[in-house]
């Protein structure tokens, strides 16, 4: 690139930072909320920190997904739980709790090979890896498994100068419930040209001595953060030490409740935050650990 | 860009049909052709046509082949090889060789397959319902105006007391839902968007249908499975949206709203529980099929044409494109159906090489969803 060249890139580049943003980061708010036994009485998050922008700039958010965390539980009783969101006194989809599956407006079921052990998020808006930028990505699972299982987590993206796909993918062998961070080698860009990542996957096998390989993702939790450029903050918002289930980030293809906002989503400014409650609508939806989680985008100006 | 005289509203034109052969035989069957006549007084723009198996209580029979009881997996393996023929009468074919269903690039619109393992007879993990209107197709509703959506009843085997009424009970809850976009022009500062929703419908056991009444029910062996052409008894209050609690649901609505879809979500968990308590061999620990592939619907507003928006009694899946188990193919142009007009729908299933089918009647549902262009109302 001739300095001529490098000059109008420069200020194409501060063109666009200025009217769209420097940047923009993926970020994930997450909780598990038990739906209360009584049949009379809804559950909310524990912490009402959780689904609030506790950031310094805007979040867009574009979706929701929902799912029934726990392996051992029929994934059908999500069926039998309610949900209703509430956002400065105004609620949505309305007051009444409306069943889970009437929320779901995005199809994402993969085919069979992978329907089970696997989940898939397309972000709305790409992030930017930059030269010698590199992903930390914790992974565990629910619980110690008899057998290991192994979990793979991968980006997919072009790089912004030449236009050719990256893909940057790790994998491990997790033989217990606790958290290990995969090489960040595996993620980093040792290219010359940033990379626009748009997809990020993440599967799980299951019980390696099984004869079955097919894994269930809802064994398996995140959490990831961009090293180098970017806002170096953690994309998961939850509880203090709390992963984000992988099944919940299963915006493209996966097996969570998928809710996109329409037209533009919903715009969090610094502060604002909305409340999430649940309610059992049957004895099956009651005393159910259920995670939701809120897709969406900071812009930091 | 809407255009400020124009509304739409949703159609289709469904129809069910019995095919029936010798071992060997090409299945072959016309659609009635009534069915798919555009009675009304606006043009219709079709989009999408739909398929799928109608009536069948079973995904699969894990009973052993021969005499095995009929089911969806079955009719739906058929499906495969059919082709369709649609023509309009004494003008023109849409296509010169059949269609071929198998070889149409459909909409993945499924829902997540069950994991077998633990619940071998499990339906469906979400069991919802949806037709998303696109953006240039969404129906204004204006201040004071109401829908409503109904299901009707669904039926399991003859009321012999037997199993009917511990199959009625607790039974099938539905949500439906009808979403709408904007309180007024402006929308609120929190949420754009809104719904008017019956949260807990709970499903009525119907009749156990008159053959001479109801003539297409399925060789299922299950008996009463209601979900052909003939006409609906019965639209429990209990499993509508109605006009009334509509209106009891309103936002702060300042003018006219657009309703941007609707979705039925199902849960049928209790129902595929009772099914394994059938005293048929094999039924127990055969998967279920999903309820909405024969359950009757109908909807209407009572703003703009006030029609019913399809035929009264179409099985959920027919008018489900945006999300269900029906296939789902998207017609590359639309078919614009003026006030008169109809279609012809001819379905061949050819046998396969060396066919030896243990199964002789297949029923199969055919819709067209399009929406309706309403002017001067």
């Amino acid at each position: 690139m001739s300095d001529y060249e490098g000059m109008i890139r420069a200020i194409e580049l501060a063109q666009r930072n200025i009217h769209a943003g420097v940047i923009r980061e993926p970020r994930i708010y997450f909780d598990s909320i038990t739906t209360d036994a009584d049949a009379n009485d809804c559950a909310s998050p524990a912490d009402p920190d959780v689904f609030r922008n506790g950031e310094e700039y805007p979040v867009r958010l574009h979706a929701m997904t929902v799912a029934v965390l726990d392996p051992a539980v029929d994934e059908r009783n999500i069926q039998r739980v309610g949900l209703r969101l509430s956002f400065h006194d105004s609620f949505y989809m309305r007051r009444d709790f409306i069943a889970v599956p009437a929320w779901h407006n995005k199809p994402v079921a993969a085919s069979l090979p992978l329907s089970f052990g696997q989940s898939s998020w397309r972000f709305h808006t790409p992030f930017i890896l930059s030269s010698r930028d590199a992903m930390a990505v914790r992974v565990a699972l629910e619980s110690a498994p008899a057998n290991a299982k192994t979990a793979t987590i991968a980006f997919t993206g072009v790089g912004l100068d030449s236009r050719r796909p990256y893909f940057k993918a790790s994998s491990i062998a997790l033989d217990n419930a606790a958290v290990v961070q995969l090489n960040p080698e595996d993620f980093r860009n040792d290219g010359d040209e940033p990379v626009l990542v748009f997809e990020m996957s993440l599967h799980v096998d299951g019980d390696s001595q099984a004869n079955n390989p097919a894994g269930d993702i809802r064994d398996l939790l995140v959490d990831i953060r961009q090293v180098g450029n970017g806002t170096q903050a953690q994309w998961v918002n939850a509880v203090p030490g709390a992963l984000c289930p992988a099944v919940l980030l299963g915006h493209k293809s996966g097996r969570a409740v998928v809710h996109e906002f329409p037209g533009e989503g919903l715009l969090w400014e610094p502060g604002e935050g909305l409340r999430v409650e649940l309610a059992g609508l049957a004895a099956a939806g009651r005393d159910v650990a259920v995670g939701v989680a809120l897709l969406g985008t900071i812009e930091v100006l | 860009m809407r255009d400020a005289d124009t509304n739409y509203e949703p159609r289709a034109l469904w129809s069910v049909q019995r095919l029936s052969n010798e071992a060997g035989e090409a299945l072959c069957g016309r659609f009635e052709r009534e069915h798919f006549r555009n009675g009304g007084r606006y043009p219709i723009e079709l989009r999408h046509i739909l398929i799928a198996p109608v009536g069948y209580v079973l995904s699969e029979y894990a009973g052993n082949g021969g005499a095995g009881l009929g089911n969806l997996g079955a009719c739906a393996a058929i499906i495969q090889r059919a082709r369709l023929m649609i023509s309009v009468p004494a003008r023109q074919h849409y296509a010169l060789e059949p269609l071929r269903v198998s070889s149409w690039g459909l909409r993945a619109i499924s829902p997540p397959q069950m994991r077998h393992s633990a619940d071998p007879h499990a339906s469906e993990a979400f069991g919802v319902y949806r037709w998303d209107f696109p953006k240039d197709r969404r129906m204004a509703m204006p201040r004071n105006a109401a829908a409503t959506f109904q299901l009707g009843t669904y039926a399991i085997q003859p009321d012999d007391g037997a199993l009917g009424a511990s199959v009625g009970t607790p039974g099938v809850r539905a949500t439906i839902a009808v979403n709408e976009e904007g309180a007024g022009h402006h929308g609120s500062r929190a949420f754009p968007w809104n719904a008017h929703a019956r949260t807990a419908a709970f499903l009525e056991v119907g009749e156990t249908p008159d053959p001479a009444v109801h003539p297409f029910q399925p060789a299922d062996g299950l008996g009463a499975s209601v979900g052909g052409n003939g006409p609906p008894e019965e639209w429990p209050s209990q499993s509508q949206l109605r006009f009334r609690d509509y209106k009891l649901q309103e936002a702060a609505r300042a003018g006219y709203n657009e309703v941007t879809g609707f979705a039925v979500a199902l849960d049928q968990t209790a129902l595929d529980e009772q099914l394994q308590t059938l005293a048929i061999a094999n039924v127990a620990g055969s998967p279920v099929a999903p309820l909405g592939h024969r359950l009757p619907t109908r909807a209407r507003a009572d703003c703009g044409s006030q029609q019913w928006w399809w035929r009264e009694g179409a099985p959920l899946s027919l008018v489900s494109p945006s999300h269900g188990p029906a296939l789902v193919y998207d017609l590359p142009r639309p078919l614009w159906l003026h006030p008169g007009d109809t279609l012809e729908l001819e379905m061949e299933i050819p046998p396969a090489p060396g066919d030896a089918t243990t199964e002789s009647i297949f029923q199969v549902g055919v819709s067209f969803c399009g929406y309706a262009m309403i002017r001067g109302v």
